[in-house]
């Protein structure tokens, strides 16, 4: 079966989800990759939204993170400060994340393009984000590929990645892991365990290393054995058309 | 003594320079019928302390009513950027200063709970901290007194005035807010005065046979007034669903500084109270919206 | 469907226990004769655990018993005695001898330690002890300047228990556990000393469906995401009560406040009630099943549970 960008982006996502994790997460792809492991290969998995909704099972795709499809669904429902403590007591193994800008370190804004003060483009803000990229074991990036997005500096730290590089994080105190993977409508990235930059890992079907490094204002390290990224599996196409997301909300 | 009283009156409590912080988490909860009153009044040069309010405060900086923002995140989830703040921030007519969620939460939790910082462990060694441009600091690193470790804090924030939404109350303003409470907890605790809007007044009697659910103590409440649909265009959980078309008329409004005068003009100058607004959208727009008591959304929407 | 292969963490209580070395750091949940676990701790007594460091909010019977069974090497909370009844005898009797070591608190900064862990972070401010000898003699209290405002305030050092011990109304085999309604777990301090231990054993009035708590997410305190063990004990805080579940034993806690005057009366109560059964459900037989249960609902004698 043929399938588009963004389905093969949320068949990534979904092999970072591990049978029985708590993941910190929002709408949109990422929401739907969730569900897909969740109706695959990780049934156990519990999902935490800001909201405070732990562990919803939605009758249909919610369209917030605060939508009554989750919140009358959930194992547990308190509020925003009690999921983000929730967060930082430690107790969140992933969070996934979007960007409108990430460096090779993955170090993200998403507040303001150009200056602070008088940016060009106020973008909303951390929200969440900041905390589960500070406190959960660790987080994934999810994201479009282009040389606006991929940069070589961010104009505003908004989220930590791996700051600096190497011990950067523990020296600033931060207790999660950091971003373990960035996935793209390109390919999916790493990050070096020595010099924790970005580094291909797989490049979607049809996509060659050249497109990946024209979309990348960065130099881009490539794992020696860099392959094709496994295409999303006929049932896991037929699960997120007919299943997950039918009236096609994110995809 | 009750403490019923009209919008009218509980807008002109909000004096011009107020800093604010309101209830509401993506387009539910929140109290846009007082900020309709408010924008009527022309209450101006407010502060907000903006965690999840992103209607209020898109509103109230659309009508040139905020100089400030203290926030975590401004965005309407499946639209897209407040245009409005996205717009005066960029030209200059708003400042502001970001956080993230927890830390802004615990900002207000500090002020509720009467000590001047707390610990967080989110914000280091992010722009968040370095990028510092309130009135007074908001992120310092303190040596940790039971070890050699730096550990970032937070200073603790105390609105002038809280406004907060909910489904139930009773004429002294015991609250009762059902699904999740975003961060009411922590707004009604750490404001100097407490305006409660609520969908229905009832009587004590009834808070009493639902106390373990009260989520605003009424001993902090300043004033409590009656606004049905108080959350229109927003919905309300267990209430009644968002407006999806009077949010995307707004949506669309906001995509020029023209187009957000027609929306006030229309929506919110014409009409003399919140009353003339339900009016003008009619009976059968807002029966529509009611939520199915099991499912919480309304019949009809999948 | 998905949910069939979530831990199931439902045990005995002997099992839940036996796991607890001796000199393990344990806190107990409840609140001065409210829902503490005291089925857990009758089991506890039964295993001749020895050395305990105790950590609590607001004691009672539990942190009392504990230590005249000779299981507590060490107590730390704000508070521990016996309501109305008066002083905790075993509590005297043995810190006076020296032979338990105590860590005092404030009541607002025994929240705090719990607190602290459970919000992840190393400590959180606190007026409370400033000026007391609170200060002096714990070294989890530690002055500390805002560095927003210049003021003194204490550090109340965040605790982590090896083990927590709580008691609630309801529970899934998974850990989800509950309260009947959404905010008695606000009453106590049960939510963050439940967060901030490594290992947490819940008992429960009962064993209820994952739909069950489902049908009422606001009332899950604590969800299996912190929740190691689950135990079914009905009649599990006896004699305490437990909400609008139970009222308190009035019998039952005197009989055991006159056992406790001195240390041989008092083992002989441990003998009857504790040490010669062989576990929580022969308690119940022994204590009378059926005038629990009469008890139990009736509506006077729950409504009584405010006026022990």
């Amino acid at each position: 079966m043929s399938f588009s960008k963004d389905e093969i982006m949320t068949v990534a996502t979904s092999r970072y989800i591990a049978d029985g994790d708590t993941v910190f997460i929002g709408t949109g792809l990422p929401m739907v990759a969730a569900y897909l492991a969740k109706a695959t290969h990780a049934p156990n998995v519990a999902l935490m939204f800001e909201s405070g909704v732990l562990d919803p099972r939605p009758r249909s795709i919610a369209k917030a993170v605060g939508d009554p499809r989750l919140v009358s669904t959930a194992r547990r429902v308190s509020g925003m400060m009690d999921s983000l403590l929730m967060l930082q007591g430690g107790r969140v193994d992933l969070g996934v994340l979007g960007c409108a800008q990430v460096d090779r370190f993955g170090n993200i804004n998403t507040t303001a393009i150009g200056s602070y003060e008088r940016p060009s483009t106020r973008l909303p803000g951390s929200g969440g984000a900041n905390d589960i990229a500070s406190c959960a074991k660790h987080h994934l990036i999810v994201t479009r590929h282009n040389r606006r997005t991929f940069v070589e500096s961010v104009d505003y730290l908004t989220t930590p990645g791996h700051l600096t590089g190497p011990g950067a994080r523990q020296r600033a105190g931060l207790p999660g892991g950091g971003p373990i993977g960035v996935v793209t409508d390109l390919g999916v990235f790493g990050f070096d365990a020595r010099t924790c930059e970005m580094v291909v890992e797989s490049v979607h079907p049809g996509v060659s290393l050249d497109d990946v490094r024209a979309a990348t204002a960065f130099e881009l390290a490539v794992k020696p054995d860099l392959s094709e990224t496994k295409p999303p599996s006929d049932s896991e196409l037929d699960i997120l058309r007919t299943r997950i997301d039918p009236e096609g909300v994110y995809l | 003594m009750s403490k019923l009283t009209t919008i009218g009156a509980a807008a002109r409590s909000v004096a011009p320079g107020s800093s604010l912080t309101f209830s509401g988490f993506g387009h539910a909860g929140h109290p846009l019928a007082f900020v309709r009153e408010l924008i009527r009044q022309g209450t101006a040069d407010l502060t907000l302390h903006a965690i999840a309010e992103c209607w209020p405060a898109e509103f109230l900086v659309a009508t040139g009513r905020v100089s400030r923002i203290n926030l975590s995140n401004l965005m309407f989830e499946g639209l897209g950027r407040c245009r409005a703040i996205s717009r005066a921030v960029e030209e200059g007519e708003v400042a502001v200063d970001d956080h993230s969620h927890l830390a802004l939460s615990l900002r207000l939790l500090a002020g509720a709970w009467g000590v001047p910082f707390l610990p967080v462990r989110s914000m280091a060694g992010t722009d968040l901290a370095a990028v510092q441009t309130g009135v007074a600091p908001k992120y310092a690193r303190v040596r940790s007194p039971f070890s050699d470790d730096e550990v970032g804090t937070v200073a603790a924030l105390r609105p002038d005035v809280a406004v907060v939404h909910v489904n139930k109350a009773d004429e002294q303003g015991n609250g009762i807010v059902y699904g999740a409470m975003s961060v009411v907890d922590a707004q009604v605790r750490s404001a100097r005065k407490v305006i409660v809007t609520t969908e229905r007044v009832v009587s004590a009697d009834e808070i009493t046979a639902e106390n373990q659910v009260v989520t605003v103590p009424g001993i902090f409440v300043d004033a409590v007034v009656h606004t049905p649909y108080g959350a229109h265009p927003g919905g309300m959980y267990d209430e009644y669903d968002e407006d999806l078309a009077a949010m995307s008329t707004y949506y669309e409004a906001s995509r020029s500084r023209a187009g957000l005068a027609g929306y006030f003009a229309e929506h919110v100058f014409a009409h003399a109270d919140h009353a003339a607004y339900l009016s003008s959208l009619g009976s059968r727009r807002l029966f529509d919206l009611r939520a199915d008591p099991a499912l919480k959304i309304a019949r009809g929407q999948k | 469907m998905p949910g069939s292969r979530i831990p199931e963490r439902l045990v005995s209580a002997q099992e839940a226990i036996s796991v607890i070395p001796d000199g393990a750091s344990v806190a107990i949940g409840g609140h001065t004769l409210r829902r503490h676990p005291m089925a857990l701790v009758r089991e506890l007594i039964r295993q001749r655990k020895r050395g305990l460091h105790l950590l609590g909010w607001n004691n009672g019977i539990d942190f009392d018993m504990l230590i005249g069974a000779g299981v507590a090497a060490k107590i730390e909370t704000s508070y521990v005695g016996m309501g109305p009844l008066g002083l905790a005898r075993n509590l005297r009797r043995h810190v006076e001898s020296g032979a338990v070591e105590t860590v005092d608190h404030s009541e607002t900064t025994a929240i705090d330690m719990f607190r602290a862990t459970a919000l992840g972070v190393d400590f959180l401010p606190n007026r409370t002890p400033l000026g007391t000898d609170l200060m002096t003699y714990n070294d989890g209290l530690v002055e500390i300047t805002s560095p927003f405002t210049g003021q003194t305030y204490a550090a109340v050092r965040g605790v982590e228990p090896d083990f927590v011990l709580l008691h609630a109304h309801s529970a899934d085999v998974h850990g989800n556990v509950q309260l009947d309604e959404a905010n008695w777990g606000d009453n106590t301090v049960d939510p963050f000393i439940g967060r901030a231990g490594k290992h947490v054993i819940v008992s429960v009035e009962e064993i209820v469906s994952t739909e069950h708590i489902r049908a009422n997410p606001r009332r899950t305190f604590l969800p299996r995401e912190y929740v190691t063990r689950v135990v079914h004990a009905p009649f599990g805080a006896h004699p305490c009560c437990a909400d609008a579940r139970y009222g308190y034993d009035q019998d039952e806690l005197r009989r055991y406040y006159e056992a406790s005057k001195t240390q041989e009366t008092f083992e002989e109560y441990l003998a009857d009630r504790v040490t010669s059964v062989g576990d929580h459900w022969e308690y119940l037989d022994k204590v009378g099943v059926a005038n629990l249960l009469t008890s139990a609902t009736h509506t006077s004698n729950v409504k009584g549970a405010d006026t022990a």
